[in-house]
């Protein structure tokens, strides 16, 4: 009978535990006459956090702002099907952090997932006044900002640019490459005088396009989307896959390929760029890669000299998107002007901005003045300035390569926009056509991208499978939108 | 005269019903309060997770929007099936994960059905304890890592595979370049990881057959072998049956663990790998609409469900001890 009565008892306890768990979120969350703002973004939650929301709710109450701030953190590989869930539920949040390169906020518009917020964005002093206009007119979809645009980085020559160990070019009398050609004799070099059991390879960040191969063409700038659409200056709008420009790059890594120079296994789920980096053994990585400091760089490949380079000197700088992170505003939001004001506040000083970027001074960082801190915790980060910051505030790791501030935080004036830079292409008529298309890029265009399959073998193949998913459809509409958007 | 007959007859009927009642669905939880209680959890997280949630299929008819809710969104037909369907890859991806699901649920059983027989077989307990455990450990690990040792055995540079085909003097193969050989290597990796578990559920079943018959058997001269293919195989065979008729089930659901932890976004691999959710995911991640995704989701449903009907169906005319209803 006891024993009963205790195996009844941890049932209940089961079921408590179950019914626990079934309780709303955000119940009870109001604090006297305070707004409660829920600002939900990827991550696990960090060291600290329970303290860092207080610190900045402490700054929050100071300036007589009335708002709470709650962050939900949801784990990276899960954000979008959790959000997705989330909303599909009807549960309140505020604000919402978007990743342009895994779901643009368009899409979250075709669900009506976000709200316009124009009528708040204009009473923001601070939003108008640190992030540039052309930066809101691509957050602006029929005539209504939608998001609010994380400025926190020059997105002019960005991405089109290659990483290499200068100590190595040296050591070979090798000078900076500047064509194709420069590129693959810079790799036999390589091969011929490295050291060590390795071969070193190039690191293809292949799911962008290679837009520092694109600056050796002759008809640079041009734009291309998710390995897609090609859009030149003028306007026109192509399959990527049709272009010449696309044949000369795939033919040019055929080229590596056949020569050992691209990772064999570079499609395989178990092969890393991050982690071939890290062994040194590479002859150029994709893009800006000095995102930490040179001691710590120092400490992964011993002797290394990273920098950071352009082929093709002479090519105009190029400003291909707009902005590749924002903030929106959840359709289930109680609280949609409350939301849009927190974030003006972020922006109002460099004190509200290093609280809700860096966490807690003394805590978690420390100021070493003109804009630079040192972490104390090299692993911690808040909310980092590629989710959430903006130029005018944004500090830079003391020891952070000097090429890095250059690439990354210096305005380019003088860059020369995309035509498309503002355009915001709305998939809703050709959806089905779209869906499949990107979907295709993987399975069609990346093997040949890479040089894995030959272009002369794969192209008529890859061709027929684009158009099945319905290319032409797709490119026929996003031209028929550009023209409409340039008044054409 | 007939009357009382009749009278006689209902009196009887009601005592009899009276009587079943005593013995009916309430007196068996009065008698059974423990585990019925225990049964709660289960019950509701089945009741909250599997039943609540039927009325968001219909987001699979409809242009959903989040703001106006699931009932308020606008009516889009069969819309939202069309973006699967219209694709060229449709029904080779539906071939794809009903011939890898054949595949695995051929070879899982096989093999841990020999393998129960075997381990059954062994006499030293301690070696029994250890086989079994050794062969249970796979189940256990994610299939984050079990990637990481595929990518240790078949990988072109650093794979075991492809060192000792060099020192063989061998050519090495490039696995991640060459589909062919990735429906094996799926079975192959899918029979390993699950197998031990499937044997536990076979050993549990032939640890509980009548020893007698195998006594009686010896007493006839009958030899292990015999004993294993007149006796064990066909005691098994209900419980094969049924693990079958529940796997049937998910016959149109691939193991997108598996396959994306495995194959990831490797398109040169898709001809062999591309099952119905790996292809979903792939296509809807960026645009992520739920009334797609609900969609196929309700296809597969729909699919699961007549595969066990039928399954059950013909079990049921065929061999009527392996039918689960």
């Amino acid at each position: 009978m006891k024993k009963s009565r205790i195996t009844m008892l941890l049932v209940l306890c089961l079921i408590a535990v179950l019914m626990a768990g079934c309780g709303k979120e955000n119940e009870g969350k109001n604090s006297g006459e305070k707004v409660h703002i829920v600002y939900v973004r990827p991550g696990t939650e960090v060291e600290h956090n329970a303290e860092l929301v207080q610190a900045i709710n402490d700054k929050l109450d100071a300036d007589g702002m009335g708002i709470e701030l709650e962050i939900m953190y949801i784990p990276s590989d899960t954000f979008q099907d959790k959000l997705n869930m989330m909303m599909t539920t009807e549960q309140e949040f505020d604000l919402v952090c978007v990743m342009e390169d895994q779901k643009p906020f368009t899409s979250f518009i075709a669900n009506e997932g976000i709200i316009p917020i124009t009528e708040y964005v204009k009473n923001s002093e601070n939003l108008q006044k640190y992030i540039p206009d052309w930066m809101w007119e691509s957050a602006t979809v029929n005539g209504e900002i939608y998001t609010i645009p994380a400025n926190w980085c020059e997105t002019a020559d960005q991405n089109c640019a290659i990483t290499i160990r200068r100590e190595k070019l040296k050591e070979f009398g090798l000078s900076d490459p500047q064509t194709m050609d420069d590129l693959f004799h810079m790799c036999q070099v390589f091969a011929e005088n490295w050291e060590g059991d390795n071969k070193p390879v190039v690191i293809p960040m292949f799911r962008e396009p290679f837009n520092y191969l694109f600056r050796t063409l002759d008809t640079y700038p041009f734009t291309v989307q998710k390995d897609l659409i090609y859009i030149d200056q003028e306007g026109n709008v192509k399959d990527w896959l049709e272009t010449d420009e696309f044949k000369q790059c795939a033919q040019f890594f055929r080229k590596l390929y056949e020569n050992g120079f691209v990772p064999e296994d570079v499609l395989a789920t178990g092969w890393s760029s991050w982690n071939t980096m890290l062994t040194g053994d590479f002859v150029w990585v994709d893009q800006c890669q000095l995102w930490d400091t040179e001691e710590i760089w120092e400490e992964r490949i011993p002797g290394v000299d990273l920098d950071t380079i352009y082929l093709n000197q002479n090519a105009v700088q190029f400003r291909p998107n707009s902005f590749r992170n924002d903030t929106a505003v959840a359709a289930n939001s109680a609280h949609p002007a409350e939301a849009v004001k927190f974030m003006d506040w972020v922006y109002a000083s460099q004190e509200n901005y290093d609280l809700v970027v860096y966490g807690v001074e003394g805590l978690t960082w420390v100021n070493e003045g003109d804009h630079s801190f040192s972490k104390i915790d090299p692993s911690f980060e808040f909310n980092a300035d590629w989710m959430i910051g903006n130029m005018e505030y944004e500090r830079y790791q003391k020891g952070t390569y000097d090429k890095f501030i250059e690439i990354m935080g210096k305005e380019k004036p003088d860059a020369v926009n995309s035509v498309i830079l503002n355009f915001v292409f709305d998939p809703t008529p050709v959806s089905n056509e779209y869906v499949n298309c990107q979907a295709e890029v993987e399975q069609s265009i990346y093997p040949l991208k890479l040089g894995l399959v030959s272009y002369e073998e794969g192209y008529e193949d890859a061709l027929a499978r684009m158009k099945a998913a319905g290319i032409d459809a797709v490119v026929a509409e996003y031209q028929r939108q550009v023209n409409e958007y340039l008044g054409k | 005269m007939k009357e009382a007959t009749k009278v006689k007859e209902v009196t009887k009927l009601t005592k009899a019903k009276n009587v079943k009642k005593k013995h009916g669905f309430i007196s068996d939880i009065r008698k059974n309060k423990v585990s019925y209680l225990m049964l709660i959890p289960a019950a509701l997280y089945t009741f909250v997770f599997g039943y609540c949630t039927i009325p968001y299929m219909l987001i699979a008819f409809k242009k959903f929007s989040f703001k106006k809710g699931l009932f308020a969104s606008d009516w889009a037909g069969f819309e939202n099936f069309k973006f699967f369907f219209r694709s060229q890859d449709a029904w080779h991806i539906i071939g794809n994960t009903v011939k890898l699901n054949l595949l695995f649920l051929f070879f899982t059983i096989l093999s841990a059905v020999i393998l129960a027989i075997m381990i059954n077989e062994i006499k030293n307990k301690y070696f029994k304890k250890v086989a079994q455990s050794s062969y249970l450990l796979p189940y256990f690990l994610s299939w984050i890592i079990v990637n990481y040792i595929l990518y240790g055995i078949i990988g072109s540079n650093y794979g075991l595979l492809n060192h000792a085909l060099a020192a063989a003097g061998g050519e090495t193969i490039n696995f991640y370049n060459t589909p062919k050989y990735w429906t094996i290597i799926l079975v192959a990796v899918k029979v390993w990881k699950e197998f031990g578990m499937n044997m536990v559920i076979y050993l549990a079943a032939i640890t509980s057959f009548d020893e007698e018959l195998y006594d009686a058997a010896a007493v006839d001269g009958a030899s292990r072998f015999q004993m294993c293919m007149r006796i064990t195989i066909p005691l098994l065979l209900p419980t094969v049956v049924m693990l079958g008729i529940m796997s049937a089930g998910k016959m149109f659901y691939g193991d997108f663990g598996m396959i994306y932890a495995l194959v990831g976004d490797n398109g040169v691999l898709y001809r062999k790998t591309d099952v119905i959710d790996t292809y979903v995911f792939r296509t809807l991640r960026r645009i992520g609409n739920p009334s797609q995704a609900m969609a196929i989701s309700l296809f597969q449903a729909i699919m699961g469900f007549l595969c066990v009907w039928g399954a059950n169906y013909i079990t049921k005319k065929k061999f009527k001890e392996g039918a689960l209803f």
